[in-house]
């Protein structure tokens, strides 16, 4: 492969067809070498090279600043559980962030989109980042109120909140894997066939594969399995860490619809984060025949709806706090948004929905690989901040007694915390961390989904309608 | 679509256009039903209307009964048009086409219905007008932050929107119509059809408008069962007062609509003979369609059933003990858990169910008296709690005006839709055309496989 011809020989800028394009232009839909054989080759060229080998040693590095920035925290102790408002919205972020893109995936895969083929592998791919939400989790664990000092779901069962997050974390770590290793199996075997033998980690994750019908059957189905287990376990999760880390925490907050705020804007996160990751892949990976703009428009249709959502499940319970303006009510406005928080909650307003809706609503912006891409930059910052607005209040808020009193409406607010230098690091080892348990992924198993290519241009066709060329999708099932 | 049938436009013309142009044998005896079933309603609106609400089931603290949760019933099922034909159409749904118009009219119908219910609700149904702002001259206005005054604004958005949206699809068809008819109905065709002629600039605007009424309505999909939601959740009434009800009743809506949409289209595919364009693979599609629906109607369910108890509130509990343990209100828990989620989608999960017409009909049916007993379930144990003063405490019984009532808008709905199938195609005809261009087929080896077309 040299810098000035894609796969199979076709000049950069020219479809198979042979059309010639101009320097900008972006081919609507991945142009793929002319045979399954051919494409397979490709690909196994590229995964034998990877790129971006700067990013994976500068992540592993900030994620070292993050491993310290958390033992550096730990030693500060947990007598002050504002201290910890910060790290816990890292945490939520991470879980907003890394492990809820491959989400895409899951959906995808489920309904069936003819244009997620290229993209599939690298959202699930994100699946190894909820490594990272397990190893973020354990130090948090005694910064969480023992569930005696609150009303909870768990019925006094003491360690019950703590236990039950860890129990899901690591469910979901087992799922993510479990997806990523049973989509990457034929794929490990092609390429271990193809580059002299199955040998090391190839010849593990192939396993006997053979390719025969019977697996190919049972392959499909333990894949719609574990894509329902992880859309249902990131819910769960997602339900979970927002009771437990937030609502329980802020007297009087009692609101059904947080935890699917939580999981929406969390989605929402997970699809920004996995545009960022198809650019990098696009622009320094290798892989701009591959991923086009049908992979970012598309995606960028769903992020429109999710910032859409994003202010209706908040509006949703705003609307309710406002007009019921009991004293409980009034102080959870005050907590998560309209107090100490106030900027913080403005700037996750204007970066979760204000700005991304306004560019995203623009065709133009919309149906462009850079106007998805700055729509996703905006949302994954704003995302921290509306993490950080929630823990930050929930966990400045007082005991009395040693008790969170429900049925006591919130005495005295939260004092605002700017973070201190462990919490940054922190941060920035947990953004380190995910890209580089994504890249670690990615260099163990190959970036895109051999497989659902091949799959995808044997059923693929172009037609000429007139004078408009279209695409025949077959739909076998 | 691997059962769509390669038609002609004429068989096509033929089939669809039958109902329109000549006169099924079952057509008037059906009418007649619905219209004596209604007749029971409007018997019970004048008797209603001279005698006062005393002849009503409500009482205090009971205000709202029946008539609220036929309300927001109809209001539900009319969110079947909107999920199906715009959210499908933007998704590009070749599965649509077929599904489109009868969803669109039924939403249209069942809202039309719907909105008449606060009114008869009112008892002094000739002040309707107070709802807008009509005195100038001693300043008296409506009180924009009541829902109450949100909602009539919100039905009748989407009420347009929705008759828009079924006016726009329609141009093609009431084209083809006028040049089949003559006297009166040519005339009116001619009219309606707005100058059609079917030339690829009308093609491509009504598709632009196609795509931007879509998009539009969304947002008034959403925001009307929201707004009805509201109407409960902003007042203080002990379970009635959670931040979930929004999502909550929007997702009940579709859940209620497209099941309502498969009960009808089972009805339109046996009476008017429709087995080639209605297939079972529409069926199927729903039934998967219904899964991620119902599912995600649980979670939200499930999310305020469990909110209401972790609080520990005393009120809250006793409304969802209420709810959960005593008569009948904990049968009727029951019944919507079995019938709204486990039946169906444990059914659903069966390829072989999901394709078998008369088990989709039987579930359908289902899910909707679910759905209804949801809606009772959700109102009235809120309103009945027991109050510190006596004289507060009651519960609801029902009275035949309020039965007749809620017996009567199905008539009205069947009506709506019968007195719609005979002036208009409840299939879209230029849709069908089209979904026939846009299907292909490939060869993959020894095998052909169904395809589409994707400009």
């Amino acid at each position: 492969m040299t810098a000035h011809t894609t796969h199979a020989g076709h000049a950069e800028g020219q479809d198979h067809h042979g059309a010639a394009h101009g320097p900008h232009h972006v081919n609507p839909r991945p142009v793929l070498p002319a045979t399954p054989q051919a494409l397979t080759a490709d690909l196994v060229d590229r995964i034998t090279h990877p790129k971006l080998g700067g990013l994976f040693v500068v992540s592993g590095l900030l994620f070292l600043v993050g491993i310290a920035g958390v033992f550096l925290k730990v030693s500060g102790g947990y007598a002050d559980r504002n201290t910890w408002g910060f790290y816990a919205a890292v945490f939520a972020w991470v879980l907003s962030t890394g492990c809820s893109a491959p989400i895409l995936s899951v959906a995808t895969r489920l309904t069936k989109g003819y244009w997620r083929k290229p993209l599939v592998r690298i959202a699930e791919l994100f699946g190894a980042t909820t490594i990272l939400l397990v190893l973020l989790y354990i130090p948090l664990m005694p910064a969480i109120p023992p569930v005696t000092s609150h009303v909870s779901f768990w019925v006094n069962w003491e360690g019950a909140p703590q236990n039950a997050i860890l129990l899901s974390v690591l469910g979901l770590a087992l799922c993510g894997i479990g997806y990523i290793f049973t989509s990457v199996r034929a794929d490990a075997a092609a390429v271990g066939d193809q580059t002299g033998g199955r040998k090391g980690l190839a010849a593990t994750l192939a396993g006997q594969w053979g390719g025969t019908p019977h697996q190919w059957k049972v392959m499909r189905q333990g894949l719609s399995y574990l894509a329902s287990f992880y859309l249902m376990f990131v819910v769960f999760v997602h339900f979970l860490v927002s009771v437990e880390l937030a609502i329980t925490l802020v007297p009087g907050w009692r609101d059904p619809i947080f935890p699917a705020f939580h999981a929406v804007s969390g989605i929402q996160a997970g699809l920004a984060s996995l545009i960022l990751m198809l650019y990098a892949m696009r622009r320094w990976g290798g892989y701009k025949d591959y991923l086009v703009l049908d992979q970012f428009w598309n995606p960028a249709k769903l992020l429109m709806s999710f910032t859409m959502l994003w202010f209706y499940m908040w509006w949703s319970a705003f609307i309710i706090f406002w007009y019921g303006r009991t004293p409980a009510e009034q102080g959870v406005l005050l907590v998560t948004g309209f107090g100490p928080y106030l900027y913080v909650f403005v700037t996750a307003f204007i970066l979760n929905f204000a700005l991304p809706l306004f560019m995203l609503v623009w065709n133009p912006i919309r149906v462009s690989i850079p106007g998805p891409v700055v729509a996703s930059v905006i949302i994954v910052i704003g995302s921290f901040f509306d993490r950080w607005r929630i823990y930050g209040g929930s966990f400045g808020t007082h005991l009395v007694d040693g008790q969170i009193k429900h049925e006591v409406p919130l005495d005295q607010l939260p004092i605002f915390r700017m973070p201190d230098v462990p919490d940054l690091m922190v941060l920035v080892g947990a953004l380190g961390g995910m890209i580089f348990l994504f890249m670690l992924a990615a260099r163990m198993v190959p970036v895109m989904s051999l497989w659902e290519l091949t799959e995808g241009q044997l059923l693929t066709r172009t037609k000429m309608i007139g004078k408009n060329q279209v695409v025949i999708i077959g739909k076998p099932e | 679509m691997q059962e769509r049938k390669v038609l002609t436009e004429l068989q096509i013309n033929d089939r669809l256009l039958w109902p329109v142009l000549q006169t099924a044998s079952w057509w008037w005896p059906a009418v007649t039903v619905a219209a004596l079933v209604l007749g029971c309603g409007v018997t019970a609106v004048t008797i209603m209307v001279t005698m006062g609400e005393g002849v009503t089931g409500l009482n205090r603290p009971i205000f709202w009964g029946f008539m609220i949760v036929n309300f927001v019933f109809w209001v539900g099922i009319s969110h079947a048009g909107v999920m199906i034909s715009s959210i499908l159409r933007l998704c590009q749904a070749e599965w649509r086409r077929p599904v489109t118009r009868a969803a669109e009219v039924l939403t249209v119908c069942s809202l039309a219905t719907a909105a008449l219910f606060p009114l008869i609700h009112m008892g002094r149904v000739w002040r309707f007008y107070w709802v807008f702002p009509y005195d100038f001259d001693r300043m008296l206005w409506p009180d924009i932050r009541s829902p109450l005054i949100w909602d009539p604004s919100a039905i009748f958005t989407y009420l347009t929107g929705a008759t828009m949206f079924v006016f726009m699809a329609l141009l093609p068809d009431l084209g083809i119509l006028r040049d089949r008819t003559t006297g009166w109905r040519h005339t009116f065709y001619a009219l309606a059809s707005l100058g059609w002629r079917g030339n690829p600039r009308q093609f491509k605007l009504q598709f632009i408008l196609g795509i931007l009424l879509s998009g539009l309505i969304l947002p008034v999909f959403v925001s009307v069962h929201s707004i009805v939601s509201w109407d409960f959740a902003v007042s203080l009434v002990p379970a009635w007062h959670a931040t979930v009800f929004a999502p909550y009743f929007v997702i009940g809506a579709v859940h209620s609509g497209v099941s309502g949409v498969v009960t009808m289209m089972v009805v339109l595919r046996a009476a008017f003979k429709w087995q080639d364009y209605i297939t079972p693979d529409h069926f199927d599609a729903l039934g998967r369609l219904l899964v991620a629906v119902a599912t995600a109607w649980l979670y939200f369910f499930m999310l305020d059933v469990l909110f209401a108890i972790y609080g520990g509130e005393t009120k809250e509990i006793g409304v969802m003990e209420q709810r959960i343990f005593q008569w009948p209100w904990g049968f009727f828990f029951f019944l919507i858990i079995v019938l709204g989620y486990i039946i169906p989608v444990g059914a659903w999960m069966f390829r072989s169910v999901r394709r078998n017409i008369m088990w989709m009909f039987a579930i359908s049916i289902m899910v909707n008296v679910s759905m209804w007993l949801e809606r009772l379930w959700l109102i009235i144990p809120g309103l009945q709690n027991k109050e510190r003063l006596t004289f507060d405490w009651a519960v609801f019984q029902p009275s035949l005006i309020e039965i007749m009532l809620v017996f009567s808008s199905f008539g009205l709905v069947c009506l709506g839709l019968l007195m719609f199938s005979k002036f208009f195609p409840l299939i879209p005809v230029w849709e069908e055309k089209e979904g026939q261009l846009f299907r292909e087929e490939i060869k993959i080896g020894n095998r052909i496989v169904p395809a589409i077309v994707r400009e």
